[in-house]
C-alpha cells in the first residue's frame, strides 16, 4: 500500500530541535525494527481537535481547522516521509450528528480505509470535559464494529485540551487519571471487551495540547501542565504501540462488510435436514398410514372400488 | 458661525413643511433619481459601511429640505438644486453602500456585508449599486484612505483601535467596548458642540480642506463599535467632497462638486454631527434575509430646530410607510433628539453589533415598533422643549439593538432633558452627566445583548399600526384614573428594578438595565394611550425613589426570583446571594438520543416540581468551550421542548459555563478574539434553541459565567471574566430584568402569559368574533325524518295556508296544449313565437302551482297521519324498515359532481364517484372546486346520518375530514331538538371543529317559541373551548315573517371568554317575488356588526336577483364593511329553454374601494365569459 503521493516531512524541522532530536530517535528506532511506514488512524466525535492533533503531529498545518464550521465529511490521509520512513495519518470527520452515529460518515470512513493497514488508532477525546455518556460509547461500539475488537489493541487514548486547570480542588494528575479512567471504561464497554483482556490490551491515554496558547519549556517544546513534552511522548506512545506484539489492523473487505449472512449455520443443514426427517416426516407418514387404514369408507365408495376392480379384471 | 446660523435659518422653516413634501422627495427619490444620486452618495458613503449610511442619507436628505427652504426664501437657485440632489440622494440607496467599503477597501477582506447588501430587494438600488461601485473605483485614488476606512470599519472585530478621538473637538472616547460608555462620550459631546457649534464647523472645515492621513488617524475604527467612528466616519464621508472639489472635472463628482462649492459647510458639519444609522442583516425564518434600516438623525443645533425636527418627525411617520413600500427598503428615521450626539452614541452601541447581527433578531413586531414611532413622534410634538421624536419603519424582524438603541435614547434623552429643566434656561446646557461607567461591564453587555422578555403581539401590518397611532392621538388629552392607578404600579416595577440594579452595582446607564427601562417606558407608551410624558418625569421620579429607598437601607424589597437551571451534566452553578433568589438545580441531562428516555424521567420530576413553584426564569447552561457544531444537543433541546412546550424558550437565559477558557485558534494558526468566540457560540446555542423551540425569531439572551476557582477576580473579590465582565451581577441583572419585564407585561396585560403558569402553551386570546359569528348564525331546527319535507319552517307553512283557498286556474282546465319541437319553433314567426312561449311559461307556471299545492296537500296528510300513528303502538322497527325503505335497496352510482370551472380537458372529478347505498350512512367526498387546475378536487370526506331518538327525538350527526397538503381539518356537529308544545323547541349542538391549530369544541343550546304567529324568538346559549380557553355566548335572535314575501331575522349576541368580551349583531332581510316560489326574484340584505376589544366592524352585503327577460337572471352582490373595503360584482345568468344551457358570466365587475366613499377608482374590470356547453 504505497501512498499515493508522499512528500518529504518538512514539518518536522518546524517543531523544537530537542523535540525533533527525539522524533528522529523514535524513527530510528522504529526502523531498526524494520517498520519504514505506520499508518495512524486519528478517530473521535466532532470539535473535539481531530484535525488540529493531526497538524500538531506533522508540524504542518494541512487540515484546515475552523473552530465553528463542521469539517467536510471526508477523511483525509496524509503522508510524510522522513529518511526512508513513512508516516501515515488518517483524519476523519467527527462520527456524531444530531445525537447519533453518522453512518454515512463512518461508511466512507471504511470504504477510504479499504487495503489499508492500521498501526495505531488514535482515539480522541476533550480532556477537559466532565463525563462521559451515551455517546462516547457508541463511537467506540461504531469503531469496533467497523474494524473489530482487535483495534484496540492497536489505540491510544488521546486527551486534548490538556492545558487547562481542573475544577475545585482536584489536582491536575488526579482529574487526569479519573477522565481517562473514565473513558477507558466507556471504551471497554463500547468494545464489549472483558475487563482482563483490555487491561491486558493496555490502552495508553496520551495528553494533547494543539492550542498555540501552549506553554513552552526551556528547550521550547510544547509542554503540558505535568511538565511533559507531549509531542514526544504521543510519538513515543505511538511508536510502543507500533511497535506491540500485535497484528496491525488490515482493512479488508471482509472486515468493512462483515461476516456474509448467507454463509452463516450453513452447517447445520444436513443436521436438521436430518433431525425433520426422522422426527418429523417419519413419525407423520406412519400417522397418515395408520389413518387410511382405519378409515370407515362409506358404501358407495366400497361399491365403486369393488367395480373398478371388476372393470379392470 | 455665520454659516451655521444659516443653517439654523433653514431649519427653522421646517415644520411648515407637511407631509406632500416629504413624500415627494421620497419619491422623488426612488424613482427618478439615476446614477447620478447614487454617485453621489457614493463618494461620501464609501468610507461608511453598512452601519451609518442610511442615516446619513436620511440627514442628508434633511438637510436639503432646509437648504431648500431656506433657498426658497433667499432666492438661492445654485443652493436648491443641489440640496434637492442631496436629498433625493439622501433618501436613495440607503442600503446600497456596505459593498464599496469592503470591495474596494484597502485590507478587502469581505465581511457579512457581502450579505447585507444582497439583501437589498429591489433592483432600482442595486444598479445604483453598482454605480457606487464603479464610482468608488473611480475615486479609488483619492478616497484610499478613506475607503481605507471603511473597510477597516468592516474587517473584523478582533480589531480593537486604542484611539479614535478627535482632538479638535475634544471628545474623549473610552475605547471599550459597549454601549455604556457611549453615554459618557456623548455627553460630552454635547457640552463641546452644542455651546460652540462653531469649532464644529471649523474642524470639518479643515478636515475638508487638510485631509490626509492625520485624519485617518483620528478615525481609526472599531468594528465592533461603529458607533465610536460615526463621528470619524463622517469625517472621513466629508473627505470625498473636497477631494471632489478638485476633480469638479469628473462626472461622478459633480454634484457633490456642486453642492461643495455652493453649500456652505453646515451641510458637512451636520453630516459629522448628526448621523447614524444602522442597517442590519436579520436572519429572519427560514434563513431569509431581511434588511432592516434604521437610522437616526438627529438635527437640533437648538430648540427651534427641535421644533422644526418635531413637528416632521410627526408628520413623516405616515409617509414612511409609504416609502418603506416603495423602496423596499426603510430609510428614514428622523430624530428630534436634543442631544443628538446622544443618539448617535446610542446608535453606535447598537450598531456595533453589526458583527453579531444575525444573533439577535428582534422579537418585538414591526407593530410595536411603529406604535412606539408613533408615540415619540407625538411626544414631540406635544413637548416644546422636544425631547425625541423618533421613527422606524422595519421590517417584520427587528433588531434587538435598534430597540436598545431606543432605549438608550429614551434614557439618556430623559436625563437630558431633566437637566434643562434643572437649568430652566431656554438655551441647551451641556449635559454634563458624569459619565459613570459600570467598571468591567460595559465591554461584553452589546454582545449579550439580553432580549427582554418578548411582548407577544400578533404580527400586524402597517394598517393596523396605523390605527395604533391614530388611537393614540385621538385619545391624547383623556388620562383616565385606571391608566393612572397601571401607571403607579409600572412606576412601583420601575422602582424595584431600579433598586435591584443598583444592588447589583448597576448604574441605570448599564445595557441592560437601560434597555429594561426602555422597555417598560415603551410598554407604557403603548398601553397608555396617551404616549409622551410618562418617559420624561417618570424614569426620574423611579431614579430618585430608588435611591433613596436604597439609602436608607431598610425598606425591604418585594422581589424575590425562581430561577430553574437546565443543561448537560458536568455544568456546574455558582452560588447565587443578594435578592430573594431561589435556584432550582436540576440534573444533568444527556445529549445523545440513546439517553433521551433517562433525560425525560428527569424532566418528568422536575415538572413535577416546577408546577408547585414555577420558575420565572429559566437558565439553558452549556459549556463556552465546547464546539458542538455538530448538533449533538438537539436531542435533548426537543426532549426540554416537548417536556415543557415551546414557551419554555420565551423565558430563558443561555449561559455559557467555561466563560473564562481562551478562544480556540482560528483558521489561519492565530487565536481567535474572545468576543468573536463568544459570540459565535451564542449564535450555535440560540440557533440550535431557535431549532428546537420551532420559533425562528427567539432570541434568547446569552450570560457568561465562569466557576473555576482560577478565574480572575477583581478587587472586590468578584469574578470577572476575560473579557472584563463581572458575570454573576450581570446573569442576576438579566434574570431579574426577565422577570421584572414579565411583571410589568402581566400588569399591562400585553397579551402575554398569565403568571401563574408561565410554561402552559402560550395563552391566545379566544377569536371570540369568530365564535360570536357562529352563535349568532340563524339554524334551523333539526326535525324528524317525516316532518321534512320542504325546507321551509311551519310558519311558512301556516302563512300559506291562507292562500291555498285562492281559486287558481287548473291547468286541466285550460284547453290543451301540446308543445311543438325546436324544428316546429322555428318555422314560427316572431309574433307566434312569442305567444308560444308566453303560453309555455304560463302552463308552466300553472303546472308547478299545482304541483306545489298537492305537495302541500300531501304533506298535510302525513302530518296527520304521523300524529294518528303516534298514538298507536308501534312497532319499533319499523321505522327502521320504513327508513332501510326508502333510499335504493341497490347501491347506485350517485351523479357526479358539477364539475369546476374549468377549461383545461384533465379534469379528474370523473374518476371519483360514488354510491347512493341503502346504508343509512350517507357518506360523500367534499369538492375543493376553487383548487388548481389538474388537480384534484376531492380533499375530504363527508359523513352524515340522521337518528331518531324514541320516536320524536331526530339527532343528526354530520362530520367532515378535509386534508390538503398543508393542514388537516376536522368538522363535526352533533345536533338534535325537542320540541314541546305547539311552537316550541329546545335544539341543543355539540360542534367540534379545527380553529387554526386547535380543534374548537363549541356546545350550544337554543330555545325557540313563537310567542306569535308571525314571530319567533330564539334564546341561545353556547360554550366553545378551544385550547385551554373556556368562552361563553349568548344570543337573542328574532324572526320576523311579514308577509309571505319578507322576511327579517335580527339577532344580538355577546360571546365572553379571557376576560375579553365581543358584541356583535346581525340582521337579514329577504324580500322574494310576487309569487314565490315561482318567481325568480329574490333580494337579500345582510347587516352585521361586531365590537371587540372597542373596534367596530360593521359589514354589509346585498344581493338581488332580478330576472331580465324570460331566460336571465341578473344577479348584483355588493358588499362593503367600515373599514372601507367592499366589492361590488354583477353576473347574468342566462338560463335558455333549448337544451343548451348557456351560462354566460357576462360581467364581473370588481371594484375595491380603498377609502369609504373615496375615489371610486375601477381597480380592475374582469371581463368572464365562460360558456359551457352540456345537456
Amino acid at each position: 500500500m504505497a501512498p499515493q503521493f508522499t512528500r518529504e516531512w518538512t514539518g518536522i524541522n518546524t517543531f523544537a530541535p530537542a523535540t525533533q532530536t527525539k522524533l528522529l530517535e523514535l524513527l530510528g528506532k522504529l526502523k531498526q525494527e524494520n517498520v519504514n511506514s505506520l499508518t495512524i488512524l486519528v478517530m473521535g466525535k466532532g470539535g473535539v481537535g481531530k484535525s488540529s492533533t493531526v497538524n500538531s503531529i506533522i508540524g504542518e498545518r494541512l487540515v484546515s481547522i475552523s473552530p465553528f464550521q463542521s469539517e467536510s465529511p471526508r477523511p483525509m490521509m496524509i503522508s510524510r516521509s522522513r529518511a526512508g520512513f513513512t508516516l501515515n495519518i488518517i483524519d476523519t470527520p467527527g462520527l456524531i450528528e444530531g445525537g447519533y452515529i453518522n453512518d454515512m460518515a463512518l461508511d466512507i470512513i471504511k470504504r477510504f480505509l479499504l487495503n489499508k493497514t492500521i498501526d495505531v488508532l488514535l482515539y480522541v477525546d476533550r480532556l477537559d470535559a466532565y463525563r462521559v455518556d451515551n455517546l462516547d460509547k457508541l463511537i467506540v461500539k461504531a469503531i469496533t464494529d467497523s474494524f473489530g475488537k482487535a483495534i484496540w489493541s492497536k489505540a491510544i487514548v488521546a486527551l486534548t485540551h490538556a492545558q487547562f486547570s481542573p475544577p475545585d480542588g482536584l489536582a491536575y494528575d488526579e482529574f487526569f487519571s479519573k477522565r481517562s479512567e473514565a473513558l477507558l471504561k466507556v471504551v471497554r464497554l463500547g468494545a464489549r471487551i472483558k475487563k482482563d483482556a483490555f487491561q491486558a490490551a493496555g490502552v495508553p491515554v496520551v495528553l494533547v495540547e494543539n492550542s498555540g496558547r501552549c506553554n513552552k519549556n526551556d528547550s521550547d517544546e510544547k509542554v503540558l501542565p505535568n511538565g511533559i513534552a507531549w509531542i514526544p511522548h504521543l510519538v513515543q506512545t505511538i511508536t510502543e504501540i507500533a511497535l506491540n506484539k500485535n497484528e496491525s489492523v488490515h482493512v479488508d473487505k471482509k472486515l468493512i462488510e462483515g461476516p456474509n449472512p448467507n454463509q452463516r449455520g450453513k452447517l447445520w443443514i444436513p443436521l436438521i435436514f436430518a433431525l425433520q426427517y426422522f422426527f418429523v416426516m417419519k413419525p407423520i407418514e406412519g400417522l397418515i398410514q395408520n389413518d387410511i387404514q382405519n378409515e370407515s369408507k362409506p358404501a358407495w365408495e366400497l361399491r365403486d372400488a369393488a367395480s373398478r376392480r371388476r372393470n379392470r379384471y | 458661525m455665520e454659516e451655521v446660523e444659516v443653517f439654523q435659518e433653514a431649519m427653522e422653516p421646517k415644520d411648515h413643511l407637511d407631509d406632500q413634501e416629504v413624500k415627494d422627495n421620497h419619491g422623488d427619490a426612488v424613482v427618478d433619481k439615476g446614477d447620478d444620486a447614487a454617485t453621489v452618495n457614493a463618494s461620501p458613503l464609501t468610507v461608511l459601511d453598512e452601519a451609518p449610511s442610511a442615516a446619513q442619507n436620511t440627514d442628508k436628505f434633511e438637510e436639503s429640505i432646509g437648504v431648500a427652504e431656506e433657498s426658497a426664501q433667499d432666492n438661492e437657485k445654485v443652493e436648491l438644486v443641489a440640496s434637492d440632489e442631496v436629498g433625493k440622494v439622501g433618501q436613495e440607496p440607503p442600503d446600497s453602500v456596505h459593498l464599496d467599503g469592503v470591495d474596494s477597501g484597502g485590507t478587502g477582506r469581505e465581511v457579512s456585508c457581502d450579505e447585507s447588501s444582497n439583501i437589498i430587494d429591489d433592483g432600482l438600488q442595486r444598479s445604483e449599486l453598482n454605480g457606487v461601485q464603479e464610482q468608488s473605483d473611480l475615486n479609488t485614488d483619492e478616497e484610499t484612505v478613506a475607503q481605507e476606512n471603511g473597510a477597516m470599519v468592516d474587517v473584523d472585530s478582533g480589531l480593537v483601535s486604542e484611539k479614535s478621538e478627535d482632538e479638535d473637538s475634544g471628545f474623549v472616547t473610552p475605547r471599550e467596548n459597549g454601549g455604556v460608555i457611549w453615554e459618557n462620550r456623548s455627553t460630552e459631546k454635547v457640552d463641546d458642540v452644542v455651546p460652540e457649534p462653531n469649532t464644529e464647523s471649523e474642524f470639518n472645515k479643515m478636515s475638508n480642506q487638510d485631509f490626509d492621513a492625520g485624519d485617518l488617524k483620528e478615525s481609526n475604527f472599531d468594528p465592533e463599535f461603529r458607533g465610536n467612528n460615526t463621528k470619524e466616519q463622517l469625517n472621513a464621508s466629508a473627505m470625498p467632497y473636497s477631494e471632489s472639489q478638485d476633480n469638479a472635472g469628473e462626472e461622478v463628482h459633480e454634484n457633490s462638486a456642486l453642492r461643495n462649492s455652493e453649500l456652505p459647510e453646515e451641510v458637512i458639519t451636520d453630516l459629522k454631527d448628526n448621523t447614524l444609522d444602522i442597517d442590519i442583516n436579520n436572519e429572519g425564518t427560514a434563513g431569509d434575509e431581511i434588511s432592516s434600516s434604521f437610522g437616526q438623525s438627529t438635527k437640533c443645533k437648538d430648540y427651534n430646530n427641535v421644533d422644526a425636527n418635531d413637528s416632521k418627525a410627526g408628520s413623516d411617520s405616515e409617509d414612511q410607510e409609504a416609502v418603506g413600500e416603495i423602496g423596499g427598503t426603510s430609510p428614514d428615521i428622523h430624530d428630534a433628539m436634543e442631544d443628538r450626539e446622544l443618539i448617535q452614541a446610542t446608535g453606535s452601541s447598537s450598531s456595533l453589533q453589526n458583527s453579531t447581527a444575525d444573533e439577535i433578531p428582534v422579537q418585538i413586531t414591526a407593530a410595536d415598533l411603529k406604535g412606539l414611532k408613533d408615540d415619540r413622534s407625538q411626544v414631540s410634538a406635544v413637548d416644546n422643549h422636544g425631547d425625541q421624536g423618533l421613527s422606524s419603519v422595519a421590517g417584520e424582524h427587528e433588531k434587538i439593538q435598534e430597540i436598545n438603541a431606543k432605549e438608550k435614547e429614551t434614557t439618556q434623552a430623559t436625563r437630558d432633558q431633566n437637566s434643562e429643566v434643572a437649568s430652566s434656561s431656554g438655551k441647551p446646557v451641556a449635559a454634563s452627566n458624569p459619565p459613570v461607567r459600570p467598571a468591567g461591564l460595559g465591554r461584553t453587555a452589546p454582545l449579550l445583548e439580553p432580549t427582554p422578555r418578548t411582548v407577544p403581539q400578533p404580527r400586524t401590518n402597517g394598517t393596523v399600526s396605523n390605527t395604533q397611532s391614530r388611537q393614540t392621538e385621538d385619545s391624547s388629552n383623556g388620562e383616565t384614573e385606571e391608566y393612572d392607578e397601571t401607571r403607579e404600579k409600572l412606576q412601583m416595577i420601575r422602582v424595584k428594578f431600579l433598586r435591584l440594579a443598583h444592588r447589583l452595582g448597576q448604574t441605570p446607564h448599564n445595557v441592560v438595565v437601560a434597555q429594561v427601562l426602555y422597555r417598560l417606558g415603551l410598554a407604557e407608551q403603548l398601553r397608555g394611550r396617551n404616549g409622551g410624558r410618562v418617559g420624561a418625569f417618570s424614569f426620574d421620579r423611579a431614579s430618585a425613589m430608588a435611591e433613596q429607598l436604597e439609602a436608607a437601607g431598610q425598606e425591604p424589597l418585594d422581589f424575590s426570583c425562581t430561577i430553574m437551571v437546565l443543561g448537560k451534566t458536568g455544568d456546574v452553578v455558582g452560588t447565587v446571594q443578594g435578592i430573594k433568589v431561589r435556584v432550582i438545580d436540576t440534573p444533568g441531562l444527556l445529549p445523545s438520543w440513546s439517553d433521551q428516555r433517562h433525560n425525560e424521567k428527569i424532566l418528568h420530576s422536575v415538572k413535577r416540581f416546577i408546577n408547585k413553584t414555577p420558575p420565572d426564569i429559566v437558565l439553558y447552561l452549556d459549556r463556552l468551550d465546547m464546539q458542538s457544531r455538530d448538533f449533538s444537543d438537539m436531542p435533548l433541546l426537543r426532549t426540554i421542548t416537548e417536556m415543557f412546550g415551546p414557551s419554555i424558550w420565551f423565558n430563558a437565559i443561555v449561559v455559557l459555563t467555561h466563560a473564562a477558557s481562551a478562544p480556540p485558534d482560528g483558521p489561519n494558526g492565530t487565536a481567535s478574539s474572545y468576543d468573536m468566540f463568544v459570540t459565535q457560540r451564542s449564535h450555535v446555542v440560540q440557533q440550535a434553541i431557535r431549532q428546537a423551540a420551532g420559533d425562528m425569531r427567539l432570541m434568547n439572551p446569552v450570560a457568561l459565567v465562569e466557576n473555576h476557582s482560577a478565574c480572575r477576580i477583581n478587587r472586590a473579590g468578584q469574578r470577572v471574566l476575560p473579557n472584563g465582565q463581572i458575570w454573576k451581577p450581570h446573569l442576576l441583572l438579566l434574570s431579574f430584568a426577565s422577570k421584572i419585564l414579565a411583571e410589568a407585561n402581566a400588569l399591562l396585560k400585553l397579551q402575554d402569559s398569565p403568571p401563574g403558569k408561565p410554561y402552559t402553551a402560550r395563552a391566545r386570546a379566544p377569536p371570540l368574533p369568530f365564535l360570536l359569528s357562529s352563535l349568532l348564525q340563524s339554524r334551523p331546527q333539526l326535525k324528524l325524518p317525516e316532518e321534512q319535507f320542504g325546507d321551509e319552517d311551519s310558519l311558512d307553512d301556516d302563512l300559506d295556508e291562507s292562500s291555498d283557498s285562492d281559486d287558481e286556474t287548473e291547468p286541466d282546465d285550460l284547453p290543451p296544449f301540446k308543445r311543438l319541437t325546436k324544428a316546429q319553433v322555428g318555422q314560427l314567426s316572431r309574433a307566434q313565437k312569442k305567444a308560444y312561449f308566453d303560453e309555455l311559461e304560463y302552463r308552466e307556471k300553472i303546472f308547478m302551482k299545482k304541483q306545489l299545492k298537492e305537495e302541500k296537500k300531501q304533506r298535510r296528510m302525513l302530518k296527520k297521519m304521523a300524529e294518528s300513528t303516534k298514538e298507536l303502538p308501534s312497532d319499533p322497527n319499523e321505522n327502521v324498515e320504513d327508513e332501510s325503505g326508502g333510499a335504493a335497496s341497490v347501491p347506485v352510482p350517485m351523479p357526479d359532481l358539477a364539475l369546476p370551472a374549468s377549461f383545461d380537458s384533465d379534469n379528474p372529478t370523473h374518476r371519483y364517484r360514488y354510491l347512493d347505498s341503502s346504508n343509512q350512512w350517507l357518506v360523500r367526498p367534499v369538492l375543493e372546486t376553487h383548487g388548481w387546475d389538474h388537480d384534484v378536487g376531492y380533499e375530504g370526506l363527508n359523513v352524515e346520518r340522521l337518528f331518531v331518538l324514541k320516536e320524536k327525538m331526530p339527532l343528526s350527526f354530520s362530520g367532515q375530514v378535509t386534508k390538503d397538503k398543508k393542514d388537516a381539518n376536522v368538522q363535526m356537529e352533533v345536533a338534535t331538538s325537542l320540541k314541546y308544545g305547539e311552537g316550541k323547541a329546545t335544539s341543543l349542538g355539540f360542534d367540534m371543529q379545527t380553529v387554526g391549530k386547535d380543534l374548537a369544541y363549541t356546545l350550544r343550546s337554543e330555545t325557540k317559541f313563537s310567542n306569535f304567529r308571525r314571530n319567533m324568538a330564539t334564546a341561545g346559549l353556547s360554550f366553545s373551548l378551544l385550547g385551554d380557553a373556556l368562552s361563553a355566548g349568548v344570543k337573542v335572535e328574532d324572526k320576523f315573517v311579514a308577509s309571505k314575501r319578507f322576511k327579517v331575522v335580527i339577532a344580538g349576541g355577546a360571546m365572553a371568554g379571557r376576560g375579553d368580551v365581543a358584541y356583535g349583531g346581525s340582521l337579514e332581510a329577504h324580500l322574494r317575488d310576487k309569487d314565490y316560489p315561482l318567481g325568480r326574484s329574490l333580494s337579500t340584505l345582510g347587516l352585521s356588526v361586531m365590537d371587540w376589544h372597542g373596534d367596530l366592524a360593521v359589514g354589509c352585503n346585498l344581493q338581488s336577483q332580478i330576472p331580465v327577460g324570460r331566460y336571465t337572471n341578473l344577479v348584483a352582490r355588493a358588499n362593503l364593511n367600515n373599514r372601507g373595503a367592499g366589492q361590488v360584482s354583477i353576473s347574468l345568468d342566462n338560463d335558455d329553454d333549448d337544451d343548451n344551457v348557456r351560462v354566460l358570466k357576462l360581467h364581473d365587475l370588481q371594484r375595491i374601494m380603498q377609502e369609504v366613499l373615496g375615489v371610486m377608482d375601477c381597480a380592475h374590470v374582469k371581463v368572464v365569459g365562460a360558456s359551457d356547453i352540456a345537456h
